[in-house]
């Protein structure tokens, strides 16, 4: 039994390879696929610089105040 | 594509855009056939286009945070977006898809693909029988033969993907042969 068994997997198996050949033969990999793909990287990869400068601290307020003038004698 | 890690691990620790494009692009033109099976063997052909689309950009998207160290914890990650991509197009047509495939659609399909004297008759014979054994499985037993022996998943993924111990799997694809056999002789 445990050889049969062996054989129906095998047989399985053939069926799987050969509905990837059929699959593969029938839609190869296209171009506009590929393309999806790499426009996925660059907008993720948008995302990630965004990401990062909204990370930096922001300059410090009181460096960049200007000095305030003195107040005027009352 | 013996090198899918030796990329990944590359486009992790790659922030230039430019070099992230060219990793990718070898990545997915490598990847991107067994892709298509998977997503062709789990929705109609109709919508495999879209299915497959939406799998590759969410791969694509979430390629810099998989942690996995292997090839087949690659793998496994790809056909679990692949899964939750054909669930969302189940989800919006509320199909049942058991019904996607039927057996019978099978060797009608792989035969369309070949010129007629490709497939040899010992080949052909083998086939038939495959196809007679899903046929004879009971739904659950078609899904788990379906996927372990056609598409090519190992116990663990399905396990996973079914909420199981890895042990009952094994035992259960195996005890699902035994019964098609048994009811074709």
């Amino acid at each position: 039994m445990a050889d049969q068994s062996t054989e129906a997997a095998a047989k399985l198996e053939k069926l799987g390879a050969r509905l990837r050949q059929t699959v593969a033969a029938q839609h190869p990999t296209e171009e506009k696929d590929i393309q999806i793909a790499l426009g996925a990287v660059k907008e993720q990869w948008e995302k990630e610089q965004e990401a990062q400068r909204q990370k930096k601290p922001a300059p410090s307020k009181t460096q960049e105040r200007e000095p305030e003038p003195p107040e005027a004698d009352r | 594509m013996d090198d899918i890690m030796k990329l990944i691990r590359t486009y992790r620790v790659t922030a230039a855009l430019d070099q992230r494009l060219r990793l990718a692009d070898t990545l997915f033109r490598g990847i991107a056939a067994e892709i298509r099976f998977f997503v062709f063997s789990t929705v109609p052909q109709e919508a495999g286009d879209d299915v497959l689309q939406e799998t590759l950009k969410a791969i694509a998207a979430g390629l810099g945070r998989f942690e996995g160290d292997t090839k087949s914890e690659f793998w496994a990650w790809c056909y679990r977006i692949a899964r939750n991509k054909s669930s969302d197009h189940f989800r919006r047509r509320e199909a049942d898809r058991l019904h996607s495939v039927s057996p019978d659609e099978l060797l009608k399909m792989i035969e369309s693909g070949q010129p007629r004297t490709a497939i040899p008759a010992q080949e052909k014979l083998d086939l038939e029988y495959a196809v007679q054994l899903l046929r004879k499985a009971n739904p659950e037993c078609y899904e788990f033969l379906w996927k372990h022996y056609v598409v090519g998943l190992a116990y663990g993924e399905i396990a996973s993907e079914h909420n199981l111990q890895y042990d009952n799997v094994r035992m259960k694809i195996s005890r699902c042969l035994r019964e098609a056999q048994s009811l074709i002789s």
